[in-house]
């Protein structure tokens, strides 16, 4: 009876705890969607408002007047999604020769791609920007997607993810007249879809998010990123006080494609995180 | 020309540089049900592997149909191979894993369906065509696996434990359903086990390895009737066959405690090492005092028959008699040889001193 109301106790503090954390994580994300619907005044009230009197919904209208985000979000979307399909299909050829087959040096070029992961991606902007513009791809979404298709962390878990198929059903595959193509798209991705997916999924919201690199090779407003699209709109509108409505309207629109992704595929995302080992 | 033609073939593993196959020869007819038997890590399942394509032969030659087949991928070898962990592929249904095979050979979609309808009656897997192998026995598994073998019409099956991830009664099952399996296909059938049991029961062959090398190559009865070595002796038959020491003077067979067993039926001449292989059948308990005295240790009763453990001659002893015998434990029995059922083997390189089918023959 004892243990049992112990045990009780310290389940309650373990969800009291795990709530507390949770409502932190969603705090901001909750604070920019209530932002986005107050007047400027109830922004900045003390004390503090919670929720606006009066649903400003024209808030969304005007910041989609001052600048084209519907674009932005476009060609964000756009090119996170041809980079998250050539990494896909790259990474797991990578991944296949480096778990299937047998060459010599294969543990060195394995090591050579963990390697370039140690390096500083910012270390590597200038020989890729010289690249880039060497291809005459600046200022392109070509550039964008060219630039970003190799991911070494792809590889990585995909290379760890073919490790975990059995010996036996390949073999199998392979005596019953499977060629490597038809085993790697028949075999190894079939039974390593989860894992495929919640990398997809990663490298989809980290190209969607990336800020620093496109806002070097992107210099037209048609080829902006949301990121860059939305710190352009951002300087260009100044941080005066009336206009944070505004722009916390511009970060809920940025973002509505990435929580549509999520509401859609969150079971399948906390399925891969736990195959994976995957955190955070 | 044999069906399979396994010249000198030997193995060595890249890595280590040790050789672990060495100077396999063997010929292998149509419709053959070959096993190769032997205790674990003694090339086996290597062999088989290499007669697949999964494994390199490092030199020698491996010939299928007529045609040198070294260097021929495993998929272009027209083999079906089922795996000790049945391999099914977990993403696919019963249908589609049994229909695998010829999906990779692009056969014609009704063409499919019939084959694997048909393999999917024999086995009795009719209700389970839609069902994924994670929802499934493992006897219904290997025979899932068995299905995928069958529709291929392969030339030739290879088949690497296939039955030891099963419990006991589904083995035995299982076991019968291969071979009448094989009846009814003919098929060419590799058949790797560690379980000298279904060595016995199902081979038309049996090829004992050891440590990399073939021990014997014989029929169920020529390897249990006349091993050709005392690890073939020893291996095949269950209870174990037992060992007494002693030597052959005159046609005198002696034990080293001095008791005579008996005056062998044919002329091997003076050794003065034996060792004596006697089947656990080939003694009986004498009416009176033979010389041979054992002690016994612990019964057994099988059912159909009393097992009788127990020490003779500094060495243990299991003798098989009938059920109705009544021994106690600790009681001194003497033992009466069956001399003319004896085996006998070179102290130092275990070889058989005599072929018995031509003394018996």
């Amino acid at each position: 009876m004892q243990n049992n109301k112990k045990s009780n106790l310290k389940q309650f503090g373990f969800y009291l705890l795990l709530t507390i954390l949770g409502i932190l994580m969603v705090f901001p994300l909750i604070w920019m969607l209530l932002s986005a619907l107050k007047s400027p005044g109830e922004i900045f009230a003390v004390p503090l408002k919670w929720l606006p009197e009066v649903a400003q919904w024209g808030n969304f209208k005007e910041a989609l007047e001052l600048a084209p985000f519907g674009l932005y979000i476009f060609n964000s979307t756009f090119t996170a999604l041809v980079i998250v399909i050539f990494q896909f299909v790259l990474s797991c050829m990578i991944a296949y020769a480096l778990t299937q087959m047998k060459f010599k040096g294969r543990t060195l070029v394995f090591n050579l791609i963990l390697i370039t992961y140690m390096l500083p991606t910012e270390a590597t902007y200038v020989p890729s920007y010289t690249i880039v513009a060497k291809m005459g791809l600046l200022d392109t979404l070509s550039g964008v997607i060219i630039s970003n298709i190799a991911s070494v962390f792809t590889i990585f878990l995909l290379r760890q993810a073919f490790m975990q198929v059995p010996k036996d059903t390949i073999e199998a595959a392979r005596a019953y007249g499977a060629g490597d193509f038809t085993i790697l798209w028949k075999i190894m991705i079939p039974m390593s879809k989860s894992t495929i997916f919640v990398v997809s999924l990663i490298s989809f919201v980290k190209m969607y998010n990336n800020y620093l690199w496109p806002s070097l090779i992107v210099k037209s407003e048609k080829n902006y990123l949301i990121t860059v699209g939305l710190n352009k709109f951002f300087t260009s509108q100044g941080s005066f006080a009336d206009k944070w409505p505004l722009i916390m309207s511009a970060n809920v629109l940025s973002v509505i494609p990435l929580l549509i992704l999520f509401i859609i595929l969150h079971k399948w995302f906390i399925k891969g995180i736990g195959d994976t080992g995957l955190k955070g | 020309m044999p069906k399979i033609k396994m010249t000198s073939i030997k193995k060595k593993y890249d890595n280590k540089g040790e050789e672990v196959i060495h100077d396999f020869n063997l010929d292998i007819e149509e419709n053959e049900f070959i096993v190769f038997v032997g205790p674990s890590g003694c090339g086996k399942s290597t062999t088989l592997r290499m007669i697949a394509g999964l494994e390199s032969i490092t030199s020698g030659e491996l010939w299928m149909d007529g045609k040198l087949v070294n260097d021929v991928q495993a998929k272009d070898r027209d083999i079906a191979m089922v795996f000790q962990n049945y391999a099914l592929f977990p993403h696919y249904n019963v249908y589609d894993n049994i229909a695998f095979g010829l999906k990779m050979k692009k056969y014609k979609r009704s063409f499919i369906k019939e084959r694997v309808e048909q393999a999917a009656e024999i086995l009795g897997l009719t209700k389970y065509l839609k069902r994924k192998p994670k929802d499934l026995s493992g006897g219904q598994r290997q025979r899932v696996a068995l299905g995928r073998a069958i529709v291929r019409d392969a030339h030739i099956f290879l088949m690497d434990e296939p039955l030891s991830n099963l419990d006991a009664k589904l083995r035995i099952q299982m076991r019968k359903e291969i071979i009448n399996l094989h009846r009814r296909l003919g098929t060419t059938t590799i058949y790797v086990t560690h379980d000298q049991t279904e060595a016995m029961t199902m081979a038309s062959r049996i090829v004992v390895l050891n440590d990399g090398y073939i021990e014997q190559i014989g029929t169920p009865e020529q390897v249990y009737n006349n091993p050709q070595s005392k690890f073939v002796a020893e291996f095949m038959g269950s209870p174990p066959m037992n060992f007494l020491e002693g030597s052959v003077k005159g046609n005198q067979l002696m034990l080293d405690s001095g008791e005579v067993l008996g005056e062998l039926s044919q002329s091997i001449g003076d050794v003065e090492k034996v060792d004596i292989g006697i089947r656990s059948e080939n003694i009986d308990i004498a009416a009176h005092d033979t010389g041979i005295n054992m002690t016994v240790n612990h019964v057994e009763l099988m059912g159909a028959d009393l097992h009788i453990h127990g020490n003779a001659d500094g060495k243990e002893i299991v003798i098989r008699v009938v059920p109705s015998e009544k021994v106690a434990v600790n009681e001194q029995v003497s033992l009466r040889v069956n001399i003319d059922m004896v085996h006998l083997f070179d102290a130092n390189t275990g070889k058989a001193l005599f072929d018995r089918e031509k003394v018996n023959a």
